[in-house]
């Protein structure tokens, strides 16, 4: 069963990327301005634009630049970087690497503050409590994550001092120098993601408090602890879990702003580096690259769901 | 009991004076562009100037204060006719994979830069080289075109970082050169981290043990890292955010001319502008002291239509001229534009100090009956689109450290910059026989000749220079503004705790 659905969410997953490479490769031709010229910037004399052009391939037919892209793509060479020297790749997988750091700590985040929260305001249901949680957690995915990021840079970093506004430092240089630095963006991701999770949660509990296997455990005598525990959790997290996976790739892909806000260098801000610097071998290679994380996330959030929930099987 | 306690308060006294000793003097600075390249030969924005200032030796460097200072030259000399200059090379200075640095290093380095081939965008700035010789292993030679009294000044170029002979493309990422630091973490779109050169020629040298370039694109977020100590230099500190950055306690601020120069460029080969008087009414129409008000938020000098500033020896020191309207009237009227005309003017969006410029141009000239449409773009659609090709925009030039420099690839007829397609015969000739011309004073009169020529028929608008703004906190020592916005004298700076 489990075997058939992967293989045909695989198909529908290669169309997918095709159709996008298709648009990416379109829209990157589309914009405006000249690389070459972008390149050199204003002391550039025409022999040494028409050079570069040549050098760079920019010549040649765009169906022709699109094929040769595409192949190399699927065998992993994503060609030199037009502006930085160095292969595509070193220019997207570190960048992606430090996305998925920010991302995961982003999700350890919300999974520890996010499912308690959510546990309390399902079992305290139209209490002062859920309501406080509810309208708390509300506020805080209603402001854009520029003014969060902002708030907290102005609070943590210039009022307070306790934590650095901007950049990163690797974990090869010491734990605490690297979380330091994520702390606070890893904080602005959060809000993006915590009402979501909260109120997905709270849903979850509130239902499955309401089942009936719930009365008979309470009615033999089970303590509230191990109920919870036992039979709460394992039914009301699930759509939880997958939802926590499908989002990791709409994460990666949406945390630009945040990266911008805390001159964080991930991949969202590779990629917009890139666009305005017209280095099109990055600007296709990492679109493509976040497009095929966002659909392998789905489908392993689908293959998840299919897994742990007996009663759902994809026909 | 006591030993063992003893040893370790011994361990944790030496602990924290080696990490004291390590922070104190390492220098944070930042910069809005990144490096695209550390090969000295390319590179054109303010991040590679940065970090190639530290990682690479010149022959000779120019300070803040703008006097030559040996560097990998200790001394040099020019023949009675100044188309000859020889420079001696320092002994035994070393690149930081160990091997020795000699004149055929040099040698290769300028012929690098000047191959049509390699495609380097210094290639044109250098000077009037015809030809570099290696005369022994450390004297080289440089056989000038034309003779040229201000030639050494160009050495200090940032295309002029000496590399080793033979080397390529590999230095973009893998520099290697004799500098007083060596590069140690690059997170590309995060920041450079180098650290000191320990084979370094001179002991004095570099202040720090190590730099921290951080990439800040953001000046809010710059001053914010400032603010919280995250920074110790802001290079350059927005005209907007200067009362912010005053009220940084301790913050030493400093506000140098630059010379920078924000023309109007008005393109001679189409009308309006192919008639002089046109270009001159535009000029008698500008009150320049208050565009430097409105504009640059009084940070600026107002200017006189030429590319020569105040602090420039070749200085021609006549009054700005005042805003005269019957006289711009006057100009229009002879020349057919009695009910002036309309046109669009661009400014890129790359300083928003572009588009205060061409607003105020717009309402001062809006009383003439000119209409300029003012658009605003990106910089790369304005590179591609509107530089060296619109009738009007806003361009923004940065001063060089020579008079020729800032007037002859501009405004000579074949002049590599001269995007007004401006032609004139006898500045032309003036600016010829000024390179050439050995006696200080003649040269003097020539360069003033040329600004008049520029103030009365040139084919820029150019209503001020630009100040350059930078900040610090108060325990970094020996920095100072660098009126060219150059970064060499970084490995002079000193951490005081």
């Amino acid at each position: 069963m489990i075997a058939r659905l992967i293989a045909r969410r695989a198909i529908n997953l290669v169309i997918t990327l095709f159709l996008i490479s298709l648009i990416v490769f379109a829209v990157t031709q589309l914009l405006p301005g000249d690389v070459a010229q972008m390149i050199l910037g204003p002391y550039a004399t025409p022999d040494n634009l028409a050079v570069l052009r040549t050098r760079l391939g920019l010549d040649r037919p765009a169906m022709a630049q699109y094929l040769e892209w595409l192949s190399g793509f699927l065998v992993g060479d994503w060609g030199p970087s037009f502006t930085m020297n160095r292969p595509t790749r070193d220019l997207l997988l570190p960048p992606l690497s430090r996305s998925l750091e920010l991302a995961g700590l982003a999700l350890l985040g919300v999974v520890v503050v996010g499912i308690p929260l959510g546990i309390l305001a399902g079992l305290k249901e139209n209490s002062v409590v859920d309501h406080l949680i509810s309208v708390v957690s509300y506020s805080g995915i209603s402001v854009p994550a520029f003014v969060a990021g902002s708030l907290f840079i102005l609070l943590f970093a210039g009022l307070l001092r306790v934590l650095p506004g901007s950049g990163y430092v690797p974990i090869s240089r010491g734990l605490w120098p690297w979380l330091r630095h994520l702390i606070l963006p890893a904080a602005t991701t959060m809000l993006m993601l915590l009402d979501y999770v909260i109120r997905m949660t709270r849903v979850g509990v509130v239902e499955v408090m309401k089942s009936k296997y719930i009365r008979t455990a309470r009615l033999k005598g089970l303590p509230l602890a191990y109920i919870i525990r036992r039979h709460v959790l394992r039914n009301a997290l699930l759509p939880t879990v997958t939802v926590l996976a499908m989002n990791m790739g709409w994460l990666v892909g949406s945390m630009v702003i945040v990266e911008m806000v805390f001159a964080y260098p991930g991949i969202g801000r590779a990629i917009v580096s890139a666009i305005t610097t017209r280095d099109l071998p990055v600007v296709q290679a990492g679109v493509l690259l976040l497009a095929l994380i966002t659909c392998l996330s789905t489908l392993a959030a689908d293959v998840a769901y299919a897994f742990l929930n007996p009663k759902i099987r994809y026909t | 009991m006591a030993r063992p306690i003893r040893w370790t308060m011994l361990l944790c006294v030496l602990l924290v004076g080696a990490s004291v000793a390590v922070t104190a003097s390492e220098l944070r600075i930042s910069t809005p562009t990144q490096p695209t390249t550390l090969d000295p030969a390319f590179g054109i924005g303010m991040g590679e100037y940065m970090v190639n200032g530290l990682l690479y030796d010149k022959l000779v460097l120019l300070n803040a204060s703008m006097e030559l200072v040996p560097c990998i030259a200790t001394s040099w000399e020019a023949s009675d006719t100044a188309d000859e200059w020889v420079f001696y090379l320092r002994q035994g200075v070393q690149f930081t994979d160990g091997s020795t640095l000699d004149a055929h290093d040099v040698v290769y380095t300028f012929e690098r830069v000047l191959n049509p081939a390699v495609g380097s965008p210094g290639r044109g700035t250098l000077g009037p080289i015809a030809q570099v010789i290696a005369d022994d292993d450390y004297t080289v030679r440089f056989v000038l075109s034309v003779p040229y009294a201000e030639f050494p000044v160009h050495l200090a170029l940032r295309w002029g970082g000496i590399v080793p002979a033979g080397a390529g493309e590999s230095l973009s990422h893998t520099p290697l050169g004799s500098g007083p630091f060596t590069l140690k973490e690059w997170i590309v779109g995060s920041h450079i981290r180098v650290e000191a050169n320990p084979n370094y020629w001179d002991p004095a040298v570099p202040g720090v043990n190590a730099i921290v370039v951080k990439f800040l694109p953001d000046a809010i977020a710059e001053i914010i890292a400032f603010e919280t100590g995250e920074l110790d230099i802001i290079a350059e500190v927005p005209g907007d955010l200067l009362t912010r950055v005053r009220r940084i306690p301790g913050a030493q601020i400093e506000e140098v001319a630059s010379g920078s120069w924000i023309p109007m460029i008005m393109r001679t080969d189409n009308p309006p502008f192919d008639d002089p008087r046109v270009r001159l009414a535009v000029k008698y129409a500008i009150d320049r002291q208050a565009l430097v008000d409105i504009a640059l938020g009084g940070r600026g000098i107002p200017a006189n239509d030429h590319t020569i500033p105040p602090n420039n020896p070749y200085f021609l020191d006549v009054p700005v001229r005042e805003q005269d309207y019957g006289m711009a009237r006057q100009l229009l009227e002879d020349a057919g534009y009695a009910d002036g005309f309309e046109m669009e003017l661009v400014a890129s969006m790359d300083r928003p100090t572009r588009a205060r410029v061409a607003l105020a141009i717009q309402q001062m000239v809006a009383p003439l009956g000119i209409k300029f449409n003012v658009t605003t773009m990106s910089h790369d659609i304005y590179i591609a689109q509107v530089y060296r090709q619109g009738g009007a925009y806003i361009g923004w030039w940065g001063f060089r450290p020579t008079a020729d420099g800032n007037l002859y690839p501009f405004f000579t007829c074949d002049g590599s910059w001269n995007e007004y397609v401006y032609c004139n015969d006898e500045l032309d000739a003036i600016l010829d026989e000024a390179r050439g011309e050995l006696d200080l004073e003649r040269r003097t009169a020539l360069y003033h000749r040329a600004q008049e020529i520029l103030m009365e028929d040139g084919p820029a608008l150019i209503a001020a220079y630009t100040s350059w703004i930078g900040a610090w906190h108060p325990h970094v020592k020996n920095f100072a503004v660098h009126p060219l916005t150059w970064f060499d004298h970084l490995r002079w700076v000193t951490i005081e705790n």
